[in-house]
C-alpha cells in the first residue's frame, strides 16, 4: 500500500516538474542605492535615529503615521549608472527600541525604471544587530562608527506584489541587503543598499 | 504502520510544524485608524481620501523643467539623463473627515520616453495598521490596483484622482486633491 502511495507521489512530483520547467524561468537582477548620494528625501516622526532631510522637510508627526518612514531615492544598476528612482515606505511597530531589540517592520518599495516599467515590492525587515553593534556604540562614544557591516535586512524573502510595463504581472521574490560603512551620531549613514530581485517569467 | 496511523502521524507533524512557524513569525503591533467607507452601486466599497495641498506635501521633486516648486526647496532634482522626465511626490493622506490616516508616494513620468506613455504613474498608499495599496496609472486621473498588503492584500479596484478643487499658484498646487478609491467587495 505504501509503495502505491509513494508511486503516486513520485508521479505527481514528476508531472509537476515536467509541466512547469519548460515554461517558467527566473530572471535575477540587482538594483543599488548608494547612501547618502542617491537619497532625495527622507522623513519620519523626528524621533528616529536617522537624519530627516533635506532641511525643512515636514515630519510625519500625526498619530496615525508617526511610526512611518518615507524615503525617495535614485537607484543605479550594477555598472553604476543611475537608471531609476523609487520610494521606500516603512511602518515600524509602536515603541520600537532599535538600540536593544531586533525590531521587525513592514517595508514597501516602488521602483520606477523609465523605459521599462515599475516594480512594487513588499517585505518585512529587521534591524538585527544594528542597534547594539553600530548605533549604540556611536551614541555612547559620540564618534562616527566606521567599518564594514553587512546584513540581510529582509526577514525570509520579500515578495513582488505587482508591476507595470516590462514587469506587468511579475511574480517572484527579492532580498534587501545592506553594506554599512559609516554611521554618525546625528543619524547619517554611508553605505549601499542592494535589492536583489528574482522574477519568475513565463516563456 | 497502517495508512490510518501514517495519516495521524502526518497530521501531528504538520500541526507541530505549523505551530513552530507561527510562533517564530514576527508580529507587529501598529495602531490603525478605522476606514470610513460607503457602499456604492453593485456593492462596491467607496473610500475617499484627501491630500490638502500644499500642506500635506512632504516632498516633491522633478528635473526642474516642470512649473512646480520643488519641496523642500533644497531637495535634489532628478537631473540624471534617465530620470529627467520623472516626478516624485511624498504626501500625507487624510480620510474624508480630515484626519491624517496614511502617507503615499506618487512616482510619475510626465513626458514621453521610449516605451513609456505620457501620464504614466504609480501610487503607493500606506495606511499603518491596515496595509498598503499599489496602483498603476496608465491614463491621467485613474489608477488601477495592482497589488496590496495586509487587509488590502486582495483588493481589486481603482483610484480616481479629482483635482477640480485645486489650482496652480506661484508654482505650487493649492487645494484639495480628492482620491476616490473604489474597491470590489470581498469575494
Amino acid at each position: 500500500m505504501k509503495l502505491a502511495w509513494l508511486a503516486i507521489a513520485i508521479a505527481l512530483g514528476g508531472c509537476s516538474l515536467v509541466g512547469s520547467s519548460p515554461t517558467t524561468r527566473t530572471v535575477s537582477e540587482s538594483f543599488f542605492i548608494d547612501v547618502p548620494q542617491h537619497g532625495v528625501a527622507l522623513t519620519h516622526s523626528g524621533k528616529m535615529m536617522l537624519t530627516a532631510g533635506p532641511p525643512g522637510i515636514p515630519l510625519l508627526e500625526e498619530k496615525a503615521i508617526r511610526n512611518g518612514v518615507a524615503i525617495i531615492m535614485k537607484m543605479r544598476n550594477a555598472d553604476g549608472d543611475v537608471i531609476g528612482f523609487g520610494s521606500e515606505l516603512e511602518v515600524f511597530p509602536a515603541n520600537a527600541n532599535l538600540l536593544e531589540e531586533d525590531v521587525v517592520w513592514d517595508t514597501d518599495w516602488t521602483l520606477v525604471i523609465p523605459g521599462r516599467g515599475t516594480l512594487f515590492l513588499h517585505q518585512r525587515e529587521h534591524s538585527g544587530e544594528l542597534g547594539p553593534k553600530v548605533i549604540g556604540p556611536t551614541l555612547k562614544s559620540g564618534k562616527p562608527w566606521v567599518g564594514d557591516w553587512r546584513v540581510t535586512s529582509t526577514v525570509g524573502k520579500g515578495v513582488i506584489a505587482g508591476g507595470s510595463g516590462e514587469f506587468e504581472g511579475a511574480r517572484g521574490w527579492f532580498i534587501e541587503s545592506i553594506r554599512l560603512e559609516r554611521f554618525e551620531k546625528k543619524g547619517v549613514m554611508t553605505g549601499t543598499v542592494e535589492l536583489a530581485i528574482h522574477r519568475q517569467t513565463s516563456s | 504502520m497502517t495508512f490510518g496511523r501514517t495519516l495521524r502521524l502526518g497530521f501531528l507533524v504538520g500541526a507541530m510544524v505549523t505551530f513552530v512557524v507561527l510562533a517564530r513569525t514576527p508580529r507587529i503591533s501598529i495602531p490603525r485608524v478605522e476606514p470610513v467607507t460607503a457602499t456604492g452601486e453593485g456593492g462596491v466599497i467607496v473610500e475617499t481620501f484627501v491630500v490638502d495641498m500644499p500642506a500635506d506635501a512632504v516632498a516633491l521633486t522633478h528635473s526642474g523643467a516642470l512649473p512646480l516648486e520643488v519641496v523642500p526647496a533644497s531637495a535634489p532634482k532628478l537631473t540624471d539623463p534617465e530620470l529627467d522626465r520623472g516626478l516624485a511626490l511624498l504626501a500625507k493622506v487624510r480620510n474624508e473627515r480630515g484626519e491624517v490616516v496614511g502617507f503615499l508616494s506618487e512616482l510619475a513620468l510626465t513626458a514621453k520616453t521610449d516605451g513609456d506613455r505620457v501620464g504614466v504613474g504609480d501610487w503607493t498608499l500606506v495606511f499603518p495598521g491596515r496595509g498598503t495599496l499599489f496602483l498603476h496609472q496608465e491614463a491621467p486621473g485613474r489608477a488601477l490596483v495592482v497589488g496590496g498588503t495586509g487587509s488590502l492584500a486582495e483588493a481589486k479596484g481603482a483610484l480616481v484622482a479629482i483635482t477640480d478643487g485645486t489650482k496652480a499658484k506661484d508654482g505650487a498646487l493649492v487645494g484639495k486633491v480628492e482620491l476616490r478609491l473604489v474597491r470590489e467587495p470581498a469575494a
